[in-house]
Order: structure tokens, then C-alpha cells, then sequence
């Protein structure tokens, strides 16, 4: 269970992220939406522990994030990162090296599903396929906590095919995925859970099944009742 | 598959396997994927199989054995009476089209006749 | 922690690859010119040979220090930091990468320089003389021999890995409190000279014999200097596991 406890960053000039609490569960895919620049990634970070809160902070089954949660906190950025000599199999061999929870096998089966060759280096990958190789490599991992920043973002209609079936293929009882993005109907099908993001604050988290039947709402609207401006009319 | 945002996804999801009951796209006594599979196939959560096949279950469309896995049921019955009840809410959706035209009911069987 | 090493090491492969080509090159030069008597390659050679020597170990050390400014402020950050490694361990690759290459090309340049030494000497065939006419020259200052100048290469290195780890404090200290804020470049560098001079400064004050330098005086040196590295590397690593966000 990953708990946020009031949590607060503040920039020079900016809080990207303002007393946040909440606890999502396993067993559940969760959509963590709001506009950009709202703090999903400023958040996403401070769990993953490379960024330190100004106040507040994280458990993960009750002890606070630090060095050994990263055992079982896997966070996938939205910018690639990997080193610019790697290949598509030398990334996989650096998870191995580092991730006790990491299958090469696993690895190796999702890059053949997806088509990607191993043995190309990581930066001449096009966009699309970076956005493959950073969910495959990522979820290759048996973690308990996936943090997907923006994997959707900007890639074609059968990569993202790819990428949401990586993400749903790996979404167990005794784990959660998170998945922020600007973009709400395509996670509209396959997430549980909405959490809202609005100005660096909480602003309400929902079951979206629930929401469907009790009020007939679909997540895009429930997005623009929160977003929207209020009483615009167009 | 094209989802209707605002319905249930798991409502919009039985009716498409129903739907392949009734027209033979599923057989009869067919295994059914299973609830990761079913998840990856329609592009839903994992919980929503499970409920999926709950309610599929609770309508008699199909049974579980123990361990093996969910199939399709072999009472025949049970597909005519899907049948039965996709026809009708196919008509329900169009005499509802009809009478927002303004249209009698008898002015649509009329136009049905021409129809060709 | 030998991942992280063999990771460092991989990073840093590139610049070692050209420092020793360019010394292979250099080296060939230098014996045709020595062979087939010519003076202008084996002047020209030699010449560059030293400078080669001098340089690369200095551009060692500053690429680590701009390794670990990539390592920090750029997207490349999450490779390090999101893995189960301590900053002890992460910082603690880096320095003994550095520290190791400094090390190892140090003492193969010390070792190179020795050998074409030998070789101009035997070639003219005056070995020994030539020894002599050094030990001659340097009597005044030093005691020259093998070991001298061995522990002398360890002291000169040592002191330069404090000036890497000094400079990895400074950028740690600056992608920390200063991210963001101008002159942020500045000011790591007005750190590093402090703490460079202070260091300096108490060095000087220490009551050793500082008139004739032989062995004893390059090894306390290099003892000394060790000091303030391990401190340094300390301070670095705790700021970075509780302060540094990437």
C-alpha cells in the first residue's frame, strides 16, 4: 500500500505539488490526470525518491520511502533516459544488474511482440518506439508499484496499442500501476480509479465504473467538471 | 472495441460476448479466455473480466469448472433466448428512432415492407 | 557496487580509448625517430609524449567531474538514482573509477616515461652517465631514484583525486541548494577554490621538513591529501542521499 502524507514540494517561485494525501491499494490501475505542469510528475518523483518533499511524506506498507523501497517502485519517466551507448538489449542488461525483480525473458518477449530489434541503439529509436522500450523494460520488472509518467504521450495509434497491453498484461492482485497523462480517453476503457490533479492539489479521487453507472458520467466528463472553466459556455 | 464512455464498461462487454454467442462466433461449450487474456483482448482492467464473467454467469451465458476455466454454455435455450432479447432491444432502439420522427408504429411496419 | 563501477567504467571508456591512442601514436613517433635518427620526430615526440602524460591525467579527472554533473542534471539522473544504490555506493563508484584510471594511467605514463628514458640512454649508450648528470642536478632539491619518483607520481596523483573529489562536492553542493539559481556555476567554483586553498594552507602549516624531498615527504603528502578526500567524499554522499533532488 503506498500512502502520500501531506506531501508539498516547492520550487523557486512555485509549489508543483500542494499537501497531497492520499492511499491507493493494490490490485488496482489507477489514472493520474490533470494538465500539464500540474505536479503528476513532481509527485510521481517524490515516491520514486529523486525528489526530495519540502514537507510531508511517503509510506510504502508502512515505512517511509528511501533507498530500499526502489526494490519494489518502479518509475518510468516521460523523457528517454537512457545512456546514449546503449542498445536496446544493453538496457535490459543494466535493469538486470540492478533489479533483483527484473526477467530478461520477460524482457526479451515483450521487444519481440513489439518488434523491436535488440541490438539497435537507443538513440536512434523514433519516438513510438522509445515509448515501447521504456514500458517493456519498465514492466519487465516484477514490481509492486509501476509510476508510468505520460507513456502514451505522442506515439502512434499501434504503439500505444502495444503499450496499453504491456500495461494491462502486468496488472496483478498484488500490484498497482499508476499512469498519469493530459489525456483521458484512452486510458477511459482499462483504469479503475481516477485521481485528479488541479493546481497542485488533490482534487478528488473516483471509481470510474461507479461513476459510469451511478451518474452516467464517463472520466472525460467528470475531467471537464473539474478542468473546465466554470460556467464558460460555448 | 469502441466503448460508450458513459455505460459500464463490463455492461458493454457482456453484450459483445453475447453477441458472438448468439451469432456463432463463440460456440457452444467454447472455453472462454481467461480474465488477464479477456483484459488484454478488450483493453479493460483485470477486475472488470472478472466481473464480466460474473454477470455472464448470473445470466446463464456461461459456467465455470473448477480450475479449468469459464465456457460457453451448451444450453441451446439459453442462446435462442439471447437472440430473442438482442431482436427486441434492436426494435426497441429503432421504433424509438420512429416515434421521434413522429411516426406511428404502423407507419413503420409499412415503411419496413418497402425496405428492401 | 561492482555494477556501478563497471557502469563508471563503461561511461568513461571513450576518453581512455583516445588518451591511449594518441599516446600509441605519439610513442611509435618517437621510436622511429629515435631508431632511424631523426631528431625532429623524436624531439616532437617526446615533446608531446609529456604533455600527453600530463594532460591526460588531468583530463581524467575533469571528465569524472563532468560525468557527475551529466549524472545529476540531466534525464540520465534516473539510471543512477532510481536503482536500490545508496549514494555512498554511488558516489563511491566514482570516485574509485576515478581514482583507479588515475591511478593506473599514472603510473603507466610514470612507468612509459622511465622506459624511453632507458631506451635514449642506452642508445647512446651513456646509461649511466646520464643517471648521474640527473641525480647531479636534482641533488640540490631531491633524492632522485625509481622510488622517489614513483611515490612522487602517488603523491601528485592523490592530491589531484582530492582535487576531483573537492570539485564532486562542489557540483553536488551546487545541483542541490543552487539549481536553478543564476551564477550557480560561479559559485561551485568559488567553492572549490576555498576549500582547494584552505586545504592547501593547513598543509603548508604541518611541522615536517619540507627542505630535501625524497620519499618519506612524497608519501606523507600523499597520506595527507587522502584525509580530506574521505571527508569530502562523506559529506557529499549524505547531502546527496537526504537533500539532492534530481
Amino acid at each position: 500500500m503506498l500512502e502520500s502524507i501531506e506531501i508539498t514540494k516547492k520550487f523557486i517561485g512555485k509549489t508543483a505539488v500542494d499537501n497531497i494525501s492520499m492511499k491507493l491499494e493494490a490490485g488496482h490501475i489507477y489514472a493520474l490526470l490533470g494538465p500539464n505542469g500540474s505536479g503528476k510528475t513532481t509527485w510521481m518523483k517524490m515516491v520514486t525518491g529523486l525528489i526530495k518533499p519540502t514537507s510531508g511524506y511517503v509510506m510504502y506498507n508502512g515505512t517511509p520511502i528511501g533507498i530500499p523501497s526502489r526494490k519494489d517502485i518502479a518509475y518510468m519517466a516521460t523523457e528517454p533516459y537512457f545512456y546514449d551507448w546503449m542498445t536496446i538489449e544493453g538496457v535490459g542488461k543494466y535493469y538486470q544488474d540492478f533489479f533483483d525483480d527484473f526477467s530478461m525473458d520477460k524482457y526479451h518477449m515483450m521487444l519481440n511482440r513489439m518488434e523491436l530489434d535488440r541490438s539497435t541503439k537507443t538513440k536512434t529509436l523514433s519516438s513510438g518506439m522509445m515509448a515501447k522500450l521504456k514500458v517493456a523494460v519498465t514492466m519487465a520488472r516484477e514490481a509492486k508499484v509501476y509510476l508510468l509518467d505520460e507513456p502514451l504521450n505522442g506515439i502512434d495509434l499501434i504503439a500505444r496499442d502495444d503499450v496499453m497491453k504491456t500495461m494491462i498484461e502486468n496488472a496483478r492482485e498484488d500490484n498497482m500501476l499508476i499512469i498519469s497523462s493530459h489525456l483521458v480517453e484512452e486510458l477511459e476503457s482499462f483504469v479503475d480509479s481516477a485521481i485528479f490533479i488541479k493546481d497542485a492539489r488533490l482534487a478528488g479521487i473516483f471509481n470510474i465504473e461507479e461513476l459510469r453507472q451511478s451518474e452516467g458520467l464517463s472520466l472525460a466528463d467528470k475531467y471537464r467538471e473539474i478542468f473546465g472553466h466554470a460556467g464558460g459556455e460555448y | 472495441m469502441q466503448y460508450d464512455s458513459k455505460i459500464p464498461i463490463y455492461l458493454q462487454v457482456v453484450n459483445a460476448i453475447k453477441a458472438d454467442i448468439v451469432t456463432g462466433n463463440l460456440k457452444c461449450g467454447e472455453k472462454l479466455p481467461s480474465g488477464r487474456d479477456l483484459a488484454v483482448k478488450y483493453t479493460i482492467n483485470p477486475n472488470t473480466s472478472a466481473r464480466v464473467y460474473q454477470e455472464l454467469e448470473a445470466q446463464g451465458a456461461c459456467f465455470t469448472k473448477r480450475g479449468m476455466g469459464t465456457y460457453v454454455t451448451e444450453d441451446t435455450s439459453m442462446i435462442e433466448k439471447f437472440k430473442k432479447e438482442m431482436a427486441q432491444n434492436a426494435l426497441d432502439d429503432f421504433l424509438m428512432s420512429i416515434s421521434k420522427l413522429g411516426m406511428s408504429k404502423e407507419e413503420a411496419i409499412d415503411l419496413l415492407r418497402e425496405h428492401t | 557496487m561492482l555494477n556501478l563501477l563497471k557502469y563508471e567504467f563503461r561511461k568513461t571508456l571513450g576518453v581512455k580509448a583516445i588518451i591511449l591512442v594518441l599516446t600509441a601514436v605519439l610513442e611509435i613517433v618517437f621510436l622511429i625517430g629515435l631508431y632511424g635518427e631523426f631528431d625532429a620526430p623524436l624531439g616532437i615526440g617526446a615533446g608531446l609524449l609529456f604533455t600527453t602524460a600530463s594532460v591526460g591525467v588531468i583530463v581524467i579527472g575533469i571528465y569524472s567531474i563532468i560525468l557527475l554533473r551529466n549524472d545529476l542534471n540531466t534525464k540520465q539522473s534516473y539510471m543512477l538514482f532510481m536503482t536500490p544504490n545508496n549514494s555512498y555506493k554511488i558516489l563511491g563508484a566514482k570516485v574509485i573509477e576515478c581514482g583507479l584510471s588515475i591511478f593506473i594511467i599514472g603510473m603507466f605514463f610514470t612507468a612509459l616515461g622511465f622506459l624511453d628514458l632507458m631506451l635514449v640512454s642506452q642508445k647512446f649508450g651513456e646509461i649511466e652517465e646520464f643517471f648521474e648528470v640527473i641525480k647531479l642536478m636534482f641533488s640540490e632539491i631531491a633524492d632522485f631514484s625509481a622510488s622517489t619518483l614513483f611515490s612522487t607520481a602517488l603523491s601528485v596523483m592523490t592530491s589531484w583525486l582530492f582535487s576531483v573529489v573537492t570539485a564532486f562536492f562542489a557540483v553536488v553542493l551546487s545541483a542541490t541548494f543552487l539549481n536553478g539559481k543564476k551564477f550557480n556555476g560561479l559559485i561551485s567554483l568559488v567553492i572549490f577554490i576555498a576549500i582547494s586553498l584552505l586545504v592547501g594552507y593547513i598543509f603548508n602549516k604541518l611541522p615536517f621538513d619540507n627542505d630535501i624531498y625524497d620519499m618519506k615527504m612524497a608519501l606523507i603528502t600523499a597520506g595527507f591529501y587522502i584525509i580530506p578526500t574521505v571527508l569530502m567524499y562523506f559529506v557529499t554522499a549524505w547531502i546527496m542521499d537526504n537533500k539532492l533532488s534530481v
